[in-house]
């Protein structure tokens, strides 16, 4: 996992209240929902929720999501291929 | 019996006549409704009433007075004030006779009504003071906005370009008695059942309502409705899943929906809508779906366009469904229901108590076993209850739950395997307290979370329990009854052909910290 992928992952562990899971446990190649991590869709909103606050990348509806969702990895490409506003966060 | 004694209904269009019209008038939104739940609660149990007295309240709600549970859980003192047991309490002191609270999340009004009617078939009442009420602030409004399941246009059930609900704020009351008369209208039959799937999404092909459809229809000896009155709030999941329900159970019964114009009332809707079902019994006509402009959902099914339209012979069949997969159904008609079986035993097989170190099971039997959590918590306090303590492994969604949803799950494990078709019962004062409060502090400043505020209603923790137990018989938590009167609805709900009841009494957030369950089995 490289750096950006690790703090994502931490993001997501204290974002969706991953109790007792490290980043070191997640696969950054596995899928985030059903098998794999075992996310639902009340974590996909809060994960929609969690990517604007803390990169100031907006999600517009859950098709986006779909994809953007996909695994650690998908989602650190995704926030790393929008386009760098004022208001994008840390 | 149960026979219909009478109803009533305060919407922001007005008493129980005045809403009927205002449906018959097609489209329109919700109007607001003034006053606080139990100024209006009482206003429409003594017009539900006409003078008679009740002997038994039965609350339908999900947090009872909100603003006043919120200004107590901000409070150091925390009581319960405002809470469902408090509603329930206040309205039944009024009457001067006991009153509970039964919720099951937005399916709570045929919940509520299950649970009089088994009274009534028991012969413990005579004649039961049903109420659905809730209020309706930010801090649902904005819960609701942060699962993107809010219409901005406006409410439009079945609609193809239907985007969400609205909500509404209503009071409702059904009086049910017994009655040795054949005249009138009756509640007929009722049925609840969980989907054991998700928290707040309904199954996708209908599957789990489906289920609760048929079983209300068979306790109604019914076959084919004359029309369908359903949840319909007009989010794309849920009218897609209740469409396919009805297209499996009762394709040929056209089907109306009243969100539109009302909006959604939450606990309060079940008891509404069978109050509006009698008065469309009775006159033979029903307004049809307000704002309803192109039909388009999953499952092919005749959706009534806004009008009045005249109605074949027959019950009306009436469902609703809510977080944590609860669903409930209920059947309105001019026959007397079955009686229960009255030779079933009830009998408690085994139960189980937590506290800060550990476990002990017991069974009928006489035998005993202790088990010690290895996180123990401080002195009696329950541990956090971690997935590995509880479950022997980590998972990725153990870690929203607050500590009454991990004490139920616990408990359930204990006590398991349960048949599917088991019920959950929880008894609970503080509900869903840890979960309202952090939601609380989110509410007003722009930060809440769309994970949190599915765990804010007390029934979450049956939730839980039936997706990760696979239990799917009807679940429903009972607030200010004592321990006796919630084991006399366990003996109900097994001489009406439950096959075993869970039965818990939680109160994880506040003193006294305790969490003990009972297995019962016919």
């Amino acid at each position: 996992m490289n750096e950006s992928q690790q703090r994502l992952a931490q993001h997501l562990i204290s974002g969706l209240n991953l109790e007792d899971i490290t980043p070191a446990d997640i696969d950054p190649q596995a899928p985030l929902f059903g098998e794999g991590l075992g996310l639902d869709s009340i974590d996909a909103l809060e994960l929609a929720v969690i990517v604007e606050r803390q990169y100031g990348v907006r999600i517009p509806n859950m098709e986006v999501g779909k994809q953007a969702f996909a695994s650690v990895a998908a989602l650190d490409s995704f926030i790393r291929a929008q386009p760098p506003t004022a208001a994008n966060a840390s | 019996m149960p026979r219909i004694a009478g109803t009533a209904l305060l919407s922001g269009h007005g008493d129980l006549e005045s809403t009927v019209t205002a449906l018959d008038g097609g489209n329109g939104d919700p109007a607001p409704l003034l006053g606080d739940p139990l100024t209006a609660a009482l206003h429409v149990a003594r017009a539900a009433l006409s003078g008679d007295s009740p002997d038994q309240v039965i609350l339908a709600t999900t947090k009872g007075d909100l603003p006043r549970w919120r200004a107590d859980l901000r409070a150091s003192t925390g009581t319960g004030a405002g809470g469902p047991a408090w509603l329930a309490s206040h309205i039944a002191a009024a009457f001067a006779c006991p009153g509970f609270a039964v919720s099951a999340a937005c399916a709570s009004g045929p919940l509520a009504l299950g649970v009089a009617a088994r009274g009534i078939l028991a012969r413990r009442w005579r004649r039961v003071l049903v109420i659905g009420a809730d209020r309706i602030d930010d801090f649902i409004s904005e819960g609701f906005a942060a699962l993107r399941a809010i219409d901005p246009a406006r409410c439009r059930p079945f609609d193809a370009h239907r985007a969400g609900l609205r909500l509404g704020e209503l009071v409702a009351a059904v009086v049910l008695e017994t009655a040795e008369i054949r005249d009138g209208l009756f509640l007929q039959g009722w049925a609840g059942g969980m989907d054991a799937n998700h928290l707040t999404g309904p199954t996708r092909d209908g599957s789990g309502l489906a289920r609760t459809l048929h079983a209300a229809l068979a306790r109604a000896a019914a076959a084919q409705p004359a029309l369908v009155i359903a949840h319909g709030t007009g989010t794309r999941y849920n009218d897609d899943s209740e469409s396919l329900a009805y297209r499996s159970v009762c394709p040929a019964t056209p089907v109306t929906a009243f969100k539109g114009l009302l909006g959604h009332s939450l606990g309060a809707c079940g008891i509404a809508e069978f109050a509006l079902a009698s008065v469309i019994r009775r006159r033979g006509r029903t307004p049809g779906c307000a704002n309803l402009q192109q039909a388009g959902c999953a499952g092919a099914i005749t959706v009534l366009p806004p009008g009045v339209h005249t109605l074949a012979a027959g019950p009306l069949l009436l469902a609703n469904a809510g977080f944590g997969g609860l669903n409930g159904a209920v059947v309105l008609g001019d026959l007397p229901a079955k009686p229960s079986s009255s030779t079933t035993t009830p009998r408690r097989a085994s139960w189980v108590r937590l506290d800060g170190r550990g476990w002990r099971r017991e069974r009928a039997d006489g035998s005993a076993e202790n088990g010690t959590w290895n996180e123990p918590g401080e002195g009696d306090t329950l541990p956090r209850l971690s997935a590995r303590c509880v479950l022997g492994h980590v998972d990725a969604t153990w870690g929203r739950m607050d500590l009454s949803c991990r004490a139920l799950v616990a408990l359930g494990h204990l006590l398991g395997p349960l048949p599917s078709a088991s019920a959950i019962v929880l008894a609970t004062a503080s509900g869903s307290a840890a979960s309202d409060r952090l939601h609380d502090q989110a509410v007003g400043v722009g930060a809440v979370d769309p994970q949190r505020f599915p765990y804010t209603l007390p029934t979450t923790p049956i939730g839980e329990a039936s997706i990760r137990l696979g239990v799917r018989g009807p679940g429903f938590s009972v607030h200010g009854a004592d321990p006796q009167a919630v084991r006399e609805l366990v003996y109900d709900l097994l001489r009406d052909g439950i096959p075993g009841v869970l039965v818990a009494w939680i109160e994880a957030d506040r003193p006294p910290h305790t969490a003990h369950a009972e297995w019962w089995t016919g």
